[in-house]
This record gives structure tokens, C-alpha cells and sequence, in this order.
């Protein structure tokens, strides 16, 4: 029985799959699962902040269990972002503007998430 | 689409040729807050830096977070997160392969479209009674 059903121009032009989808759907969605649950703990935790303004949100990111929780949600949400940007960025550009965007997007998940940690770690570690 | 697309024919599918429906506007809707959100993160992370520089720097600007604009750019976020947030979970159930018979999955993307507007009113609302009485 046949199993193989590509034409040989399909294979010169290096049509269909890349065979590499699996870690980046699976990935998507573990980011995902984490997000769902810091999400409703960090509106709760930055509305109750907000009430007591300079003071409410030091207070909150002093406390280990907000740190911890902005910690995970900041590492998850720029990588379930970065992970997202990417798909879109693939599915709407090509050539060079799809690597600076690529790159771009890389670039400052990884700047604005080091920028994040440091300031969370820097209050906590003053409490 | 490949890189060297010369084929004038209309492609499909294709904005112009599909009558806008439910599920279409919910998946537009999840990609475009998603990508809103990905800004928000980065207003995020400026936010807790200027926590983190201390009192004097967070003075300079919180009176923009305790204004109406603070106000309505919270509704804002708040409402694009909890859309983003129901719909990711309803893809995940998607994923699993429940709910995905056209009716209900039509009436589920309307569903979580005002239900996320009702909580976003809620919380902003529950926020400015808050930070107004203290």
C-alpha cells in the first residue's frame, strides 16, 4: 500500500510540514495552564494592593507568596507571549521582516522579563 | 502562503469572502489580545521598575494610575486579560475535543465575549470604590 502521496515537486519546493510542532503546542499550553492560575491570584493581589498605593504594592511584592506569584506569572506570561507573537509573526510574514520581527520579539521578552525579576527581587530582598 | 506568491486568484480563506460569524470573531479577538497583552506586559514590568526605584520615582507618576484615565486603562487590560484568559480555557477544552459542535461553540464565544466585559466592569467598578474610600 502506498503511504507516501507527495509529488516530487512538492518535495523540490519543501512544501508541508516542519515536523517541530509538537513541543511548541505542548509548551503554549503548560505556559497557559500556569497563567490560569496566576492570573485570578494576581488581579486579587494587585487590587488589594492598589487601595494602599506606594506602600500596597511594596507591601504585596515584600510578601514571598506575591513574589512568588509575580515571579511565575512575569516567567510564564512573556514566554506563553513570546511563544504566541511567534506564531502570528509566522503566519503573516516572510524573509527578512519575519527574522527582525522574530528576533525583535525574542529580544525584548527577554529584556522587559530581566527588567521585571530584578525589580521584583530587589523589593523583596529590601523587605 | 509561499514567499514568491504570484497567483492573482483569490486565496481562501480570506477576510473579504467569509460572513463574519461567532467563533471568527472570538479566534480575531484571541489574537489580537493576545498581542495586547504582550504590550501590557512590558507596561507591566515598567510599572514594578518604577516600584522598585523607590517612592519618589512611583510619586512622579502615580497620580496618571489614581486618575479616571487610570481607571479606564485598567477596565481596558482587565477586559482584554479575562476575554484572553476564558477564551485560552475554552481552547484547551477545544483541545480535548469537547464543545466543539457549531451551536454550542457560536453561543460560547458570544457567552465569554460578555461575560468578560461583565467582570471587567466589576472588578473596575469594585477597584474605584476601593482606592476612593481609602
Amino acid at each position: 500500500m502506498a503511504t507516501d502521496f507527495r509529488t516530487p515537486m512538492s518535495r523540490v519546493k519543501g512544501h508541508g510540514s516542519a515536523q517541530d510542532g509538537t513541543h511548541h503546542y505542548i509548551a503554549h499550553r503548560v505556559s497557559a495552564i500556569i497563567l490560569a492560575i496566576t492570573v485570578p491570584l494576581l488581579i486579587w493581589g494587585i487590587m488589594a494592593a492598589a487601595p494602599g498605593g506606594f506602600d500596597g504594592f511594596v507591601e504585596y511584592i515584600e510578601s514571598t507568596f506575591g513574589a512568588l506569584t509575580l515571579l511565575t506569572f512575569i516567567t510564564a506570561a512573556f514566554y506563553h507571549g513570546r511563544s504566541g507573537l511567534t506564531e502570528s509573526i509566522l503566519d503573516y510574514f516572510q524573509g527578512g521582516k519575519r527574522m527582525a520581527l522574530l528576533l525583535l520579539s525574542t529580544l525584548v521578552s527577554i529584556g522587559f522579563w530581566l527588567l521585571a525579576v530584578l525589580s521584583i527581587l530587589r523589593i523583596w530582598l529590601g523587605a | 502562503m509561499g514567499s514568491n506568491w504570484n497567483d492573482k486568484r483569490p486565496m481562501s480563506p480570506h477576510l473579504q469572502v467569509w460572513r463574519w460569524h461567532p467563533t471568527m470573531l472570538s479566534s480575531i479577538l484571541h489574537r489580537a489580545t493576545g498581542i495586547a497583552l504582550f504590550l501590557a506586559m512590558i507596561k507591566l514590568s515598567i510599572f514594578i521598575a518604577v516600584l522598585a526605584a523607590g517612592p519618589d520615582v512611583f510619586m512622579k507618576y502615580s497620580g496618571l494610575f489614581y486618575s479616571p484615565l487610570g481607571a479606564i486603562g485598567f477596565f481596558i487590560a482587565i477586559g482584554i486579560l479575562v476575554y484572553h484568559l476564558l477564551n485560552g480555557i475554552r481552547h484547551m477544552v477545544w483541545d480535548s475535543g469537547r464543545l466543539l459542535a457549531p451551536k454550542v461553540a457560536n453561543g460560547l464565544s458570544i457567552a465569554i465575549i460578555i461575560a468578560a466585559a461583565l467582570i471587567a466592569v466589576l472588578l473596575t467598578f469594585i477597584l474605584v470604590s476601593s482606592v476612593g474610600g481609602a
